[in-house]
């Protein structure tokens, strides 16, 4: 607890120093700016490679043929890839890692706590619980989307459990929460373990195991339109009270004093970053990192204002996102990796450089 | 004068002592060497069987007394037929003290292996997935015998005196089992036409049915090389040569395929087919997407999965805009094929390499290897 709130202090206490509002706008189109752009030359590249050899000329007319621009001549097969499987994944994987960028930089702020992730309510248990119930007992092929329906369903559910947990007694708790969301998730993985050691089937055991390592493998326009929906309109929901977050971290009092409706905000954004995180999981399978480090990373650069943050955590969480998966098709090309392995690998060594470079400037190490 | 003689009459008788001794040294060795062949006389079925090559590299011996066992990888010494005996496991030298009578096996591939050696009734418990029919060709000899999960405490409660353990259990696995007192040899599953043969030989070894485990060495290895003959002839008149074969699965989404070095590799080599994802520089079974199927253009497809799902994904494929110009699609050349040939790793495998050889040459082998190639006479499940 004492170092929550010590965190919390530190937090609150980086927030108005040295931020002039009047650069606010500047600095957010300057970073918005530089990430679109980076973004728009991961896509790009993206689109470009992959098992099935393309010359990038080819890509880029699919691609510029989307506006009536023609400059080459894709064959039919090049066509198809791209436009059924490698446009669909990168948007999927970009709604992806928007929506983990978003969450993590809204649970940071609202639990003061820049190791805090969208996880820490118990949203990826809930998920992978939600899909290992659905791989185990073969309900899988139910109705269409039942695998990401139940992942939803189980993100939504554990985080709305761990959120019922620290309402009891009618006064909410911010330390309450963070130990429920900690036990809901211990619980539930004590719940995954015994289904996963009970299932009799092989190739559910399989699936299990697949889902759980993450990947944007298979993604199709149907994944498009059940992930980028809730997770667009999360997003543009929790950027718009960026100021609110901004305010929340110097304290509920200080909030409530300039007129932040604390009590309700704080469960409404709660439950916008659960449902982004849960739409996230159910298309992606768990993704690690992303959520932790792209926020915390980001804010040693832009700040930890959230007008800047939030909208810059989308989408450096999306670039993050289709780089790994960039990687993860590229390594051990025509064959693939988990891009959630990917992320782990690339995401621990750069937070901790980022983490030991910025301990070195201020004279710790 | 008498000085000389006396020094040549001591080289003389030194030379004669040396050379006695040399002799005596050679008829001494040459003893034990025939003691030791007299100790491993040849007996009817190990002559019955000394075609069988052991693999290992060596010249083969073709005389009729060759030990197959000899040279087996796992077995320390061939010429101890008796008990004690030890073997060479992943786990280290394990001495088996007395004749195995209640054997559980990890794996269903092992256990398809220990039923093709010894009554049912050896077996203490199996595993569910060898009485899943999906994935074990022996799931109704075995029907009636308990099922254990993966938990050490409950496998030692079936008592079994010999555990055998497969590379996927931890050491940590084994050494439970060993601190109550129970035998485990963890031992490799291997590839190929020879790692089978040499596998059921080690298993006969370790059970004490090594004259049952040449019989059967013997017949999986007259199936291969029948098999293999025909298909390469098959290929070689093809005008076209062997087809891209291609394997593989979808689960929760997550496709994968198998290349060098997995059993799917070996099938389809035995078949007379190639081997499309190790072309393509896959190994092992990882992930792939839709776009792998499109660069490495199969012109077979096979789907080792229960026929639920597995026609499921093949409807998929086939309805695939992408995949159109893939061979496989095209010519609507995909197959849902039975796991329990075509992914158990063990002798059964030949019958996958068998029903994936009338697919590609149908005219070289009976419609009825389509369905269900004929099984292996095995003593054990005549029993």
């Amino acid at each position: 607890m004492r170092a929550l709130t010590e965190d919390a202090r530190t937090q609150a206490d980086v927030v108005p120093r040295g931020r002039p509002a009047r650069g606010v706008v500047g600095r957010l189109l300057a970073s918005v700016a530089v990430l679109l752009v980076l973004l728009l030359a991961a896509g790009t590249l993206s689109v470009s490679v992959g098992a099935f050899a393309i010359p990038f000329e080819h890509s880029l007319s699919v691609l510029l043929g989307f506006v009536h621009i023609d400059f080459a001549s894709a064959t039919r097969t090049e066509e198809l890839v791209i436009e059924q499987l490698r446009l669909p994944r990168l948007l999927v994987g970009i709604s992806v890692g928007m929506g983990l960028g978003v969450a993590g930089a809204t649970m940071q702020a609202l639990f003061r706590n820049p190791m805090a992730d969208p996880g820490i309510i118990g949203v990826s248990a809930g998920a992978a619980t939600g899909a290992v119930v659905a791989l185990a007992f073969k309900l899988t092929g139910s109705f269409p989307f039942a695998l990401q329906a139940f992942a939803f369903a189980g993100a939504i559910g554990a985080a709305f459990l761990v959120y019922g947990i620290a309402l009891i007694g009618g006064r909410f708790s911010m330390a309450t929460l963070l130990l429920a969301g900690i036990a809901i998730s211990a619980f539930l993985s004590a719940v995954m373990s015994t289904i996963i050691l009970m299932v009799p089937d092989e190739e559910n055991l399989r699936g299990i195991v697949y889902w759980l390592a993450g990947g944007l493998s298979g993604s199709g326009w149907s994944h498009v339109r059940v992930a980028a929906v809730p997770i667009v309109l999360g997003a543009a929901v929790i950027t718009a009270f960026a100021r609110d977050l901004n305010l929340l971290l110097l304290g509920d009092e200080v909030a409530r004093s300039t007129g932040v409706p604390v009590d309700r905000l704080r469960p409404m954004l709660l439950t916008v970053a659960a449902v982004i995180t849960g739409a996230a999981v159910a298309v992606s399978g768990t993704i690690a990192f992303v959520g932790l480090v792209v926020p915390h990373i980001l804010r040693l650069i832009v700040g930890p204002d959230h007008r800047i943050l939030v909208p810059a955590s989308a989408l450096a969480g999306a670039l993050f996102i289709v780089l790994a998966d960039i990687l993860a098709r590229m390594a051990v090309r025509p064959a693939e990796l988990q891009v959630g392995m990917v992320t782990a690998f690339i995401g621990a060594p750069f937070f901790l450089l980022v983490l030991l470079r910025n301990k070195s400037r201020a004279g710790v190490i | 004068m008498t000085q000389r003689l006396h020094s040549s009459l001591r080289w003389v008788f030194s030379a004669a002592f040396l050379m006695i001794v040399s002799i005596a040294v050679a008829c001494g060795s040459g003893s034990e060497d025939t003691a030791g062949t007299t100790s491993s006389e040849p007996t009817a079925t190990s002559t019955n069987v000394a075609t069988i090559s052991t693999g290992t590299g060596a010249p083969p011996d073709e005389s009729p007394a060759a030990d197959p066992f000899a040279g087996v990888p796992g077995i320390v010494d061939s010429t101890n037929r008796a008990w004690p005996r030890e073997v060479e496991g992943l786990n280290g030298r394990i001495t088996i003290e007395s004749k195995p009578e209640r054997i559980h096996t990890t794996s269903v591939g092992f256990d398809e292996i220990t039923v093709g050696l010894v009554p049912v009734t050896s077996l203490a418990a199996v595993g569910t997935s060898t009485q899943n029919p999906d994935y074990s060709n022996v799931a109704s000899v075995v029907a009636d015998l308990p099922a254990v999960g993966r938990d050490p405490e409950e496998i030692a409660s079936v008592e079994a005196d010999l555990v055998v353990a497969s590379p996927a259990r931890d050491a940590d696995f084994i050494a439970a089992l060993e601190s109550v007192g129970v035998t485990v040899v963890q031992l490799e599953l291997r590839e190929g036409a020879e790692g089978r043969i040499e596998t059921i030989l080690l298993f006969g070894y370790l059970y004490g049915e090594e004259e049952r485990a040449l019989e059967l060495a013997q017949e999986v290895r007259e199936r291969h090389d029948a098999l293999v003959a025909t298909t390469n002839s098959a290929a070689a008149s093809a005008a076209d040569g062997s087809p891209d074969v291609l394997y593989m699965t979808k689960y929760a989404e997550n496709m994968t395929t198998s290349g060098t070095g997995s059993t799917a590799e070996s099938i389809t080599l035995a078949a007379g087919g190639i081997c499309g994802p190790c072309e393509a520089g896959i190994e092992g079974y990882p992930r792939i997407s839709l776009e792998t199927l499109v660069s490495v253009k199969p012109d077979v497809i096979l789907i080792p999965m229960t026929a639920a799902e597995g026609e499921a994904l093949r409807e998929e494929l086939l309805a695939s805009a992408v995949l159109a110009e893939v061979p496989a699609i095209r010519n609507e050349q995909v197959y849902v094929v039975p796991g329990r040939f075509h992914t158990t790793l063990s002798y059964e495998n030949v019958r996958g390499a068998e029903q994936l050889a009338a697919i590609l040459w149908p005219d070289d082998f009976p419609d009825e290897y389509l369905e269900n190639p004929p099984p292996f006479s095995l003593p054990a499940l005549e029993d």
